[in-house]
């Protein structure tokens, strides 16, 4: 009697303990699993997602350079160029159309996620040079002074870069401006990824630097903005063959002349011949017809330029005098930062998220394209 | 008249634990051989088709021949360090058609224990034909861990 009741209670024992294991351990592995698998399914959704926008043209297949652009147009979403069988060669002009500021005209970043079946999805695509560039200005009166470090993403320094700069600047000699530019001589950086490049201009009265880097020949090409108003003075669109400039929404209405254009290419920085001048048609202000000064540039697109720079004459704000402006525009990316983004962090859910890199070229510089794919809460 | 123990109960709850413990096993069995996203499979994957798409980026720009032929390692070694995200880590080996080892030097990127400990290393093979004329084909194996 007793050895049966003993026989029972092992019984219960072993049963309540595989209960558990089976309520308990049991699910849990298979909850892993199933974050693991949600997991992948994000992988395998941002790795379609990524292939779609790189290696697809999209349709139609120049529907960046579309003007005037209406993002309903695009029927399907890529950023391939068409004009090439290369793989991983993007369209300048669709990648532009990714600046949420383009006054040309942008895609939204809902309209891509629709386009790209991604409801449900967050995301955030980042266009980045290879390596960051940045300039301490350590000038001192006449003497220009630059302390430039390149490093890696992460911050590593780049040893023996090659770091060659031009300098686009305007002088006033008597009561005359003048813009003119000079290429400085080129250096290398150092152990610690810096190096030091100085040029002495007397009378000068605005200046922007242009940098080109080069590591085992591939380069990257940024221009450091060392003053503030320029940058207000205008904003710029160019769109294949088209350069729109207008004045921003909440800066210093005063009227602008553009004069002259700087084009800086990946080789070179020449002044673009019959842009600008004194003409009518060469202002903006705020008036009816004014608002934009819109110029069409045949070949412009066929010398890949990287930047043009605009000598503008106009008027800060509580400064009587007009004088002349540097402005810097780029039809690839936002080169404050030098990156260009689409897309934030909002949103994310506790899942995490899935960074794909690919390398990239546009205009013949390579640039790193980052997609972040999450899971929308 | 002898005494008996009745065993047929026993014998259920036997069957019971049993049956209990193959479901078990089951599970525990298909929860092992589940390829989750941190497998090996899918990782590599990935970084695969990353170390494709680097070599022909530097292929199509005419900078991997040069490289390899004229036996610019050091460039090598930096235009592959630039153009890697960050926490990607790489070895390069250069062959020719015999098998035999071109590189004179370490074209790597990370410590040599990131290659060796590592469980989930990438390896890409990429075939450059030849330099401007001349035909001499070069077998270039990319192996990539992340740190």
């Amino acid at each position: 009697m007793i050895g049966t009741v003993y026989d029972y209670l092992m019984a219960t024992v072993i049963v309540g303990v595989i209960f558990v294991a089976a309520v308990v351990v049991v699910p849990n592995a298979s909850q892993m699993n199933l974050l693991y698998v949600d997991q992948q399914q994000l992988r395998n959704t941002a790795l379609e997602a990524l292939k779609a926008m790189l290696l697809d043209t999209g349709y139609p297949l120049n529907w960046g350079s579309q003007n005037p652009f209406d993002q309903n147009s695009v029927q399907r979403f890529g950023l391939a160029y068409s004009g090439t069988s290369s793989f991983y060669v993007l369209d300048p002009e669709k990648v532009q159309r990714l600046a949420i500021d383009s006054p040309a005209g942008n895609v939204d970043y809902e309209v891509i996620r629709e386009k790209l079946r991604l409801q449900g999805y967050g995301f955030r695509i980042r266009v980045m040079p290879l390596f960051n560039v940045t300039v301490d200005d350590v000038s001192q009166g006449d003497d220009l002074l630059f302390d430039i470090s390149v490093r890696l993403d992460d911050g590593r320094p780049i040893p023996n870069a090659m770091v060659t700069a031009t300098l686009l600047y305007v002088e006033t000699i008597g009561n005359k401006e003048k813009f003119s530019f000079s290429t400085l001589l080129g250096k290398r950086t150092d152990e610690l990824g810096k190096c030091t490049i100085g040029h002495h201009l007397p009378d000068l009265t605005g200046y922007i630097l242009v940098l080109k880097v080069t590591v085992a020949d591939m380069a990257t090409i940024t221009v450091p903005y060392l003053e503030g108003f320029a940058q207000n003075v205008a904003e710029a669109s160019i769109i294949g063959d088209t350069v729109t400039l207008n004045i921003p929404e909440g800066t210093h209405p005063s009227e602008r002349t553009i004069l002259n254009m700087t084009c800086v290419s990946e080789d070179e920085v020449w002044n673009y011949p019959g842009v600008g001048g004194r003409n009518p048609e060469d202002k903006m202000n705020s008036g009816e017809g004014y608002q934009y000064w819109i110029q069409h540039l045949p070949g412009l697109s066929h010398d890949s330029p990287l930047f043009l720079i605009f000598n503008i004459h106009t008027q800060e704000e509580d400064v009587g005098k007009k004088h002349m402006v540097l402005f810097a525009a780029s039809p690839l990316i936002n080169i404050q930062s030098g990156l260009l983004q689409l897309g934030s962090l909002s949103g994310q859910s506790s899942g995490g998220a899935v960074k794909l890199t690919r390398s990239v070229d546009i205009w013949g510089m390579t640039y790193i394209f980052e997609l972040l794919l999450w899971k929308e809460l | 008249m002898g005494k008996s123990r009745n065993t047929k109960g026993q014998m259920r709850v036997i069957e019971t634990i049993l049956a209990s413990l193959v479901i078990v096993f089951a599970l525990t069995f298909v929860n092992i051989f589940a390829v989750t996203p941190y497998s090996t499979r899918y990782e590599t994957g990935d970084l695969e088709k990353l170390g494709h798409n680097i070599l022909h980026d530097l292929d199509e720009k005419r900078l991997l021949t040069r490289f390899v032929y004229e036996q610019e390692w050091e460039n090598l070694t930096a235009a592959l360090t630039v153009s890697l995200p960050t926490g990607v880590y790489f070895n390069l080996t250069v062959f020719d058609l015999e098998g035999n080892v071109v590189n004179n030097m370490q074209i790597r990127y990370g410590h040599p224990e990131v290659f060796s400990t590592s469980n989930m290393t990438a390896s890409v093979q990429y075939i450059v034909p030849g330099y401007q004329t001349n035909y001499d084909p070069r077998i270039l194996r990319l192996e990539l861990v992340r740190g």
